[in-house]
């Protein structure tokens, strides 16, 4: 057994160039699959513990899967909308406490996510640095955030102009960072958080601006208002001094928000809730858990079809490689030849190629393993 | 440790043509020169002595036994245990290193796998290769390689050294030299050796020279042809 290592190992150090190819070609095939199946794993890990760490998801009727991606990971579409009427409808009820969302907009590429202190408190997350967002025109970057954009207490982001042919809706508003959170290791980690103001002011809901009317910045007087043009600039910044000038058209029960994380008080209270949101004609009432075993579902889906992909592909490198020993016995005959000549038996000339063939397949599989390691780590750093 | 006893009789073996070649007992501890032309068949005449071959007509045993009549198996074990082989083109392996080649046939060995490495270098430095002990074959000379094939072929301590123009590549004086390292090992041992050799100034350091004009016209029976074939 130790001369076949020996003289395996003496061989592929020798034939460096088909010991590369070899060992390379069966880590391309390693690679993948683990890397796809550790990614899956903490995936389905992550959206599994936030779905378990929300009791119930409320919002506008729709897709299902867009208010839960919405309402837990700030993810996927933007669901139909519902409003703090709804929101206000369930506080009403004394069954549960509400939490307002309103996550649309992005900044910096990254979910801007409109909510009340309650939110910061039910999911435990800390100002790691400074303070809370609670003032319009103030955000709290998640930690990854923070990282990633070399942000800290002080600077600026700006939010992201979703439409770039119809500037009337929305503009790009600079907001400065009060708080970077404490990691959470859960979506929040990805995101931009800002008070629900903040949020509808870059939605477009409200705005701020001189209110000078002048016969330079009126565009048309009408009875009930006065159309400036564009040159009365819409603020892009709120400071301490034009705080007073942003304003909001629509009644306060209209404002839009995207979900509403809903905490019953009590499980009765939550059986409840969920039967008046069955005869309701404008919302509905989600338990999270539910949606995303089910999303799982469909993702568990895919990856059969993947894992027979793998599975393929790993039987065809098995073949390959059955080629190759074929191919080695022709091509390394005068090797082979030697060997008998001498007197090595037919079992020790196959186990020392055997051998050969072994550890380049090991080296192979544990560089892929490696590989597939390294790729899930950098894919969630 | 004797030498081993060879015996030909009538031996011929078949290729496309039949080769016949001469007959011949050596016997144990006896060193003898075979000479002939270039195509005669003295290498297979070495590769029948060895079991390497088994002859199609006539006989060759080693130590009163016919090869053929032992198993591809037991062939195979005297040939790793008992014999050493010089062969015409060395026969080395590119990928290990001098020493590693010349300790070969003792790794092939289970029980000798673990043997010293000192005798390995002492026949090494006896043939003027122990400075390149850790080289390649590859990054030898022709000369070189020889003696390292000679010391591969000595390194089992065999019972019979079979060598095919063993000083072939080598300069006068070197090919005496190594010569007389293949004879007092042999001489040392009382192992029987016999050499194909073109190198009519040497044999005279042999017990015994045949050659191949003898067998043209020998007329060896013909028609025994039944067992045959590489080993
Ligand atoms: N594998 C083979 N296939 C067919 N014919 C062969 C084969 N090996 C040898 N022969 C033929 O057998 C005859 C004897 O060959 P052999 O190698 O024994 O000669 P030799 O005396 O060793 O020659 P040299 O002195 O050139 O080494 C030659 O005619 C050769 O052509
Ligand atoms: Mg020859």
């Amino acid at each position: 057994m130790k001369t076949a290592l020996l003289l395996a190992w003496r061989s592929l150090a020798y034939y460096k160039v088909r010991t590369l190819l070899l060992v390379g070609c069966v880590a391309l095939v390693v690679l993948l699959p683990i890397a796809v199946q550790l990614l899956v794993g903490a995936q389905s890990r992550a959206l599994q513990a936030r779905a378990q760490a929300t009791p119930l998801v409320a919002g506008a009727k729709g897709s299902r899967y867009d208010l839960v991606l919405n309402g837990l990971y700030f993810r996927g579409r933007t669901p139909a909308l519902t409003s703090m009427a709804e929101l206000d409808a369930v506080r009403a009820t004394g069954f549960a406490e509400a939490i307002p969302i309103l996550a649309r907009a992005r900044a910096r590429g990254r979910p801007l996510v409109g909510t009340t202190p309650d939110y910061y408190r039910f999911r435990g997350l800390r100002a790691a640095r400074g303070t809370l967002p609670l003032i319009l025109g103030d955000a709290a970057l998640g930690a990854d955030v923070a990282r990633e954009l070399n942000a800290k207490v002080g600077d600026t982001i700006g939010t992201d102009q979703p439409n770039l042919y119809d500037l009337g809706l929305n503009y790009t508003m600079n907001l400065s960072i009060v708080g970077v959170f404490a990691p959470t290791g859960t979506a929040d980690d990805n995101a931009v958080f800002v008070d629900l103001k903040t949020a509808w002011i870059v939605d477009g809901v409200g705005h701020g601006h001189d209110p000078k009317a002048t016969d330079d910045t009126v565009l048309k007087r009408e009875p009930d208002r006065i159309v400036f043009n564009e040159k009365v600039r819409k603020h892009e910044r709120i400071t301490p001094k034009n705080l007073r000038t942003f304003h909001f058209h629509a009644p306060p029960a209209e404002l839009p928000l995207t979900s509403i994380l809903v905490l019953p008080h009590e499980d009765k209270s939550a059986t409840k809730l969920k039967g008046r949101y069955r005869v309701s004609k404008t919302g509905q009432l989600l338990v999270p858990t539910g949606v995303v075993a089910e999303i799982l579902g469909f993702v568990f889906q895919v990856k059969r079809f993947f894992d027979a992909h793998v599975a393929l592909v790993g039987a065809a490198t098995a073949l390959f490689l059955v080629l190759i020993a074929l191919l080695t016995v022709r091509v390394r005959r005068r090797e082979i030849e030697a060997l008998r000549r001498l007197g090595a038996s037919r079992f020790a000339i196959a186990r020392i190629f055997g051998t050969e063939l072994a550890l380049a397949v090991s080296a192979g599989a544990i560089l892929g393993a490696l590989g597939g390691v390294v790729v899930f780590l950098l894919w969630m750093s | 440790m004797n030498g081993a006893r060879i015996e030909l009789k009538g031996a011929a073996y078949r290729y496309d043509a039949l080769v016949r070649v001469p007959d011949l007992s050596l016997a144990p501890g006896e060193a003898v020169a075979c000479i002939g032309p270039s195509g005669c068949g003295k290498s297979t005449l070495l590769d029948l002595a060895a079991g390497i071959k088994v002859a199609h007509d006539g006989e060759v045993s080693y130590d009163g036994e016919p090869w053929r009549a032992l198993a591809e198996t037991d062939r195979r074990r005297r040939r790793l245990h008992e014999i050493g082989f010089v062969f015409q083109e060395f026969e080395l392996l590119d990928h290990l290193t001098v020493k590693e080649n010349v300790a070969l046939p003792l790794m092939l060995q289970p029980e000798r796998a673990d043997a010293e490495s000192e005798p390995i270098a002492a026949l090494l430095d006896a043939a003027g290769v122990g400075a390149f002990a850790t080289r390649r074959p590859r990054h030898l000379s022709h000369g070189e390689r020889q003696r390292v094939a000679i010391c591969r072929a000595l390194a089992g301590t065999p019972r019979l050294v079979l060598a095919d123009e063993p000083t072939g590549s080598l300069d006068p004086d070197t090919a005496r030299r190594v010569l007389d390292l293949l004879l007092s090992f042999v001489r040392d041992r009382g192992a029987t050796m016999l050499a194909v050799t073109h190198d009519h100034g040497l044999l005279d350091r042999f017990d015994r020279v045949i050659s191949f004009d003898q067998v043209s016209g020998s007329g060896a029976p013909a028609g025994n042809e039944t067992a045959g074939g590489t080993a």
